[in-house]
């Protein structure tokens, strides 16, 4: 109800109307002049329908490429991946790792005793000089920290299980 | 896309199924047993305390691996014994340990247990040999160093 008495009012509107004269005007100006021959639109129609479908045929190798390539490597993965013996990545580093921790350079005279090899008697030895608390010789402190104790005892005995050294 | 991604997974489990036959049956013919076995170690020290002990063991078939080192059953040798890392996952090892207490063990005595990894069937074989025994003043003395195999200590 009070929408169309709005609407009323705003017909009534002298500023908004519009003439017909200028209505005629409008229509004859962009009416077409002539209707479009059937053929003329076939070949319009056909022009773009190819221009369309061209890139499409052009990608049709990516959209194929893709995913087959993806394909591949995740069956390769998969085989691999199930062969006995394979390591995952970064195993073999940390063996490595392990192996070059162990294969770090021994101190130098670790023959405590003197008895030309370097086995637990040495390690025993510097412990029970160090708990006796005897004098200790500063050629001793074989980790480098300025003491001598404990640590320089693991330090030999790790010396004499090296499996690289020859006991 | 979701076209694309669906053709690339059907693929790849096709080219899985299709190959996973031939490199299970082909490349791999029998897969070996993988078992895990303990290794028990024993000095008779006879009458001595047995302070300080270094041994070596070598298994004599390439398909034993050590991977792990318990300590011994005296609460002297309670602590882990001394090895070097690269032992594991190796066929040989050097064990040593020693103890400044005043409780040492005599007689025969549990000093340490290898874990191994052995595969196929074939029963290893092991060289064991003492490096040093020595009592709680560091003086060596000749002992007798054993093994045993299996689950009973």
């Amino acid at each position: 109800m009070l929408m169309n008495e709005e609407r009323r009012q705003f017909d009534n509107e002298p500023d908004l109307r519009i003439s017909e004269r200028f209505s005629e005007d409008l229509s004859r100006l962009f009416a077409p002049n002539r209707p479009v021959p059937p053929d003329i639109d076939r070949a319009v129609a056909e022009a773009a329908r190819r221009h369309f479908v061209r890139p499409e045929r052009r990608l049709w190798w990516l959209r194929w490429t893709v995913p087959a390539t993806a394909a591949a490597a995740i069956a390769i993965a998969c085989l691999w991946w199930a062969q006995p013996g394979a390591t995952p990545p970064g195993a073999q580093q940390r063996y490595s790792s392990v192996v070059n921790d162990s294969g770090a350079e021994p101190a130098t005279s670790t023959d405590i005793d003197g008895n030309g090899r370097v086995d637990i008697l040495d390690a025993f030895t510097l412990a029970r000089h160090i708990e006796a608390r005897r004098p200790t010789e500063a050629m001793w402190d074989f980790n480098g920290d300025g003491l001598i104790d404990r640590r320089d005892v693991d330090t030999v005995a790790l010396a004499a299980v090296r499996l690289n050294k020859g006991v | 896309m979701k076209r694309s991604a669906l053709t690339g997974l059907t693929a790849a489990c096709l080219i899985v199924m299709l190959l996973a036959p031939r490199t299970g049956k082909g490349s791999r013919p029998t897969e070996p047993s993988v078992r895990f076995a303990p290794v028990h170690i024993y000095i008779d020290s006879g009458d001595a305390p047995l302070a300080a002990y270094q041994f070596e063991l070598r298994a004599t078939t390439s398909s034993v691996k050590i991977v792990g080192v318990e300590s011994g059953e005296h609460p002297a040798f309670n602590d882990a014994p001394y090895y070097d890392p690269a032992a594991l996952m190796n066929d040989r090892i050097i064990i040593a340990a020693f103890s400044t207490g005043a409780d040492l063990p005599k007689g025969r005595t549990r000093i340490a247990t290898i874990h191994l990894q052995i595969t196929g069937d074939t029963e290893p074989r092991y060289e064991l040999k003492l490096t040093v025994a020595a009592d709680a003043d560091g003086r060596e003395f000749p002992a007798e160093i054993t093994f045993e195999t299996g689950e009973d200590q």
